[in-house]
């Protein structure tokens, strides 16, 4: 079975945010949807070297959206059956039968599916599957300045770009298994990092 | 946490009400001092009363829902998720109610109704299983431990003990004294299993932490509204010791004003642990 996964490039992405503007724009998403997100992460300070001190401050970004996990948590929980896994590994949502109940939100690790009040259900990435389809790009991937996204086949990605990195703020990956090969900024080992911009992320 | 989540505090909270209700009345009719209670349909009908609290759970539950004109496809999968099979506990549970309550009316109090509580009292316990197991997921760390069914089964236990104790003030049962005083001390005993658990939860998350959010729970509304349930749960260990001790020398009417003093105090010990519940949530990730 095929696992269409992204791939992020952590020290090439200049949190432009282009990514996140280009899935609003195609998506057609009002304020506080965000189906991809750039988290901006920072740390450090002043460290004393002999009589001198030096700052050694570290940002990276960190562009997250639906991970199309290999077990997918909200595909499990839901209720209703409304999100379902293609063959080719995209989670997708029925809107015609979810009841907008935000279980999937609650449980996903990622904030991938996102609540509209609009139309009082839940929306989220599929990777842009009518591009796909037309043999398009996501838009995301298109709109990235910095080449710092790509999508594929998962085990293609691996091959392409190396084993894949866990940074911070992401979760345990043996918990849904996400399809994502992230390749990580020098400095996002660093034990000291935090999320700077936690409001302009936060999901409505 | 979100104003959306009151309909979950107030769905869960009468829900296991219910079924605490219909628990305890039914172990009660199966011991030799069992109580007496009205049996034909109307408001002194503990049997109506624990139905209607279901049916206000399931409406409030209602007001959660973005699309509640979705609500019936909530079973399509009973397979995987424990919110469908909730649903479909929920009607059972109904179901079983509603046939005790008509069981009941028709016959009076016989085999018959006792062995359908005891039906009903079996879907209530299934219930209670069954929501318990949707709060235990691996990406929630607040819910995902033992905190979350031991909470669920002592808010069950601590309404339908105070319930009893009220119809028997309301009249709505009459209770052998004997019985009544277990019934006191059962009550004393949960409460103190709840301050346990509570206290201990608190400890829990307080030391819990995750990849991005930094929830705060020792300090702030969420301790504010944690004092508050402390106060109310000290509240009403005063209030059973003073019954117990002055049982005899109460007049009736202050007797059932202390009670209803009981159960208010229990009722809104148990809204505020449920708001806290609801308001430790966070998520493991981003």
């Amino acid at each position: 079975m095929k696992r269409l996964a992204f791939y992020f490039d952590s020290g090439a992405c200049s949190g432009c945010k282009t990514c996140q503007m280009a899935c609003k724009d195609k998506h057609d998403l009002g304020p506080g949807q965000l189906w991809r997100r750039v988290y901006e992460v920072t740390g450090g300070g002043w460290v004393k070297q002999g009589s001198t001190w030096q700052q050694d401050v570290f940002a990276y970004n960190l562009s997250m959206s639906c991970n199309h996990c290999e077990d997918p948590i909200c595909v499990k929980n839901c209720p209703t059956r409304a999100l379902c896994k293609r063959a080719d590994g995209i989670v997708r949502i029925d809107q015609g039968l979810c009841i907008g109940c935000q279980y999937c939100a609650w449980v996903c690790p990622y904030g991938a599916p996102q609540f509209n009040p609009q139309t009082g259900v839940m929306g989220k990435c599929d990777f842009c599957a009518d591009y796909l389809d037309e043999g398009k790009n996501p838009s995301c991937v298109d709109a990235c300045p910095m080449r710092a996204l790509d999508f594929g086949d998962l085990e293609a990605l691996l091959e392409k770009y190396g084993p894949g990195d866990l940074i911070y703020p992401l979760p345990d990956p043996a918990i849904t298994g996400p399809s994502i090969c992230i390749r990580a900024h020098p400095q996002a080992g660093r034990a000291d990092a935090g999320v700077a911009n936690i409001e302009e992320v936060k999901i409505a | 946490m979100p104003d959306r989540d009151w309909s979950l505090v107030l769905f869960t909270t009468l829900a296991q009400w219910s079924a605490g209700i219909v628990l305890l009345l039914s172990w009660s009719l199966f011991s030799n001092t069992g109580p007496v209670f009205a049996t034909v349909i109307g408001a002194g009908n503990p049997v109506l009363l624990a139905l209607m609290l279901i049916a206000a759970a399931t409406l409030s539950a209602f007001l959660h829902l973005g699309n509640p004109a979705n609500a019936p496809k909530a079973l399509n999968n009973l397979a995987g998720s424990w919110l469908s099979r909730e649903i479909l506990a929920i009607a059972v549970f109904s179901l079983s109610l509603f046939s005790t309550l008509v069981s009941g009316w028709l016959s009076g109090a016989g085999a018959a109704l006792q062995y359908l509580l005891a039906l009903s009292a079996l879907c209530g316990l299934a219930l209670l299983w069954m929501m318990a197991r949707i709060y235990l997921v691996p990406t929630i760390p607040a819910w995902n431990n033992w905190h979350t069914p031991v909470s669920f089964i002592l808010t069950t236990l601590n309404l339908g003990l105070c319930s009893l104790l009220v119809f028997q003030a309301a009249g709505m049962a009459r209770i052998d004294d004997v019985l009544v005083n277990g019934l006191m001390t059962a009550l004393m005993l949960t409460l103190f299993a709840t301050t346990a658990a509570g206290l201990l939860h608190q400890l829990q998350l307080q030391k819990l932490n995750s990849c991005m959010h930094k929830p705060v729970f020792d300090r702030g509304p969420f301790f504010t509204v944690f004092l508050l349930r402390m106060a109310l749960l000290l509240g009403a260990f005063l209030t059973i010791f003073y019954v117990l001790i002055h049982t005899t020398l109460l007049p009736e009417s202050n007797y059932s004003a202390w009670l209803y003093a009981l159960g208010s105090l229990v009722l809104a010990e148990e809204i505020a642990g449920r708001f806290l519940f609801y308001a430790a949530y966070f998520r493991t990730g981003v």
